[in-house]
């Protein structure tokens, strides 16, 4: 913490990060699922994601 | 339900790997991916049996891919005659000419970060603004970094909202493999604001956020630093423990060796990830 701030790093693997929220676009544009939760767990559970 | 029927369009760094995790969706199937050339890519795809068709992205490629023993299926127009919607990863500016196609052809598509933002209605990331996406026929991905940063601002903007956030991304400078950017040995700085924080306040306009990029001589992984305010005060154990739950983020230790970006990436060679992916 710096003060009320937080502070952290995330590390980005490029070449695979963009693939789990390029499905959840299928998932919207074709309204497989309404509700947002409902769609990024159809595609964690399918890509093995917690 | 029948399947959801998918191309890609590209099957280059990004295609490829789009073309398995679709196929492993259990209500979209994977119908076939477009390329021009018998690239590294493409021979891996016909030295593994083809587990998708291949279709030829120009006319002129046909001859270059069966020249090199690689079965083609059919024409762009064929793939786009099979699917319900197209995964564009091709090299930025062919995405926008590809759309030509897949308007006429009445297909949905999904591109790419690096295509110009004019080629589609919504610029969209899963976990901040999907109902934005519902029912548009063009979306456009947010860059690597980009997705990758929303999902932590977004994390913790639901959990104790986020005023703003002030970030530098150490760029990888090149992908493993590239050589079109030659071999470097200097750090360069972009102009502020980096579009990156410009395209998150697009998407979460009520975060102020700016920063800075730094491109580096490496390969293996981008790292961003990123100082945010929350609106309701927080401890470091909150935060990480929205973190944790979060089924995107993967919360690593430098004391148990997660020191490097290549860390990362050696570990999910190490945990026998396709790819050394990790999502």
């Amino acid at each position: 913490m710096s003060g009320d701030d937080v502070m952290f790093a995330i590390n980005i693997p490029q070449e695979s990060v963009v693939i789990p929220e390029t499905i959840d676009g299928i998932r919207a544009a074709l309204e497989m699922q309404s509700d947002r939760l409902d769609a990024v767990g159809m595609t964690n559970r399918y890509l093995g994601m917690a | 339900m029948n399947s959801v029927k998918v191309g890609v369009a590209g099957y280059g760094v990004i295609g490829q790997r789009l073309a398995d995790g679709v196929a492993r969706q259990g209500d979209m199937e994977l119908v076939g991916v477009a390329d021009v050339a018998p690239t590294l890519p493409v021979q891996a795809l016909a030295e593994r049996g083809m587990p998708y068709r291949l279709f030829a992205a120009t006319p002129d490629s046909v001859t270059r891919l069966e020249d090199a023993g690689i079965p083609v299926s059919g024409g762009f127009d064929d793939l786009l005659g099979e699917v319900d919607i197209m995964l564009d990863a091709a090299p930025g500016g062919v995405g926008a000419k590809n759309k030509e196609k897949y308007v006429a052809a009445g297909v949905k598509a999904v591109f790419q970060g690096g295509e110009a933002g004019e080629v589609a209605d919504v610029f969209f990331h899963g976990y901040a603004n999907y109902k934005d996406g519902l029912g548009c026929d063009y979306l456009k991905l947010t860059s690597c970094n980009t997705t990758g940063l929303i999902r932590t601002i977004d994390c913790l903007d639901r959990t104790v909202g986020i005023e703003k956030t002030a970030i530098t991304i150490i760029r990888r400078s090149a992908d493993p493999g590239d050589i079109h950017r030659g071999l470097v040995d200097s750090l360069q700085i972009e102009a502020i604001p980096n579009h990156q924080v410009v395209d998150l306040m697009k998407i979460m306009p009520h975060v102020d956020a700016t920063g800075l990029l730094i491109h580096t001589p490496v390969t293996h992984g981008h790292i961003i630093t990123i100082v945010a305010t929350p609106k309701d005060k927080t401890t470091k154990e909150e935060v990480l423990e929205a973190f944790l739950a979060h089924p995107r983020i993967r919360v690593v230790r430098i004391a148990d060796g997660f020191n490097t970006n290549t860390s990362l990436f050696n570990y999910a060679r190490f945990l026998g990830h396709g790819r050394g992916d990790m999502y």
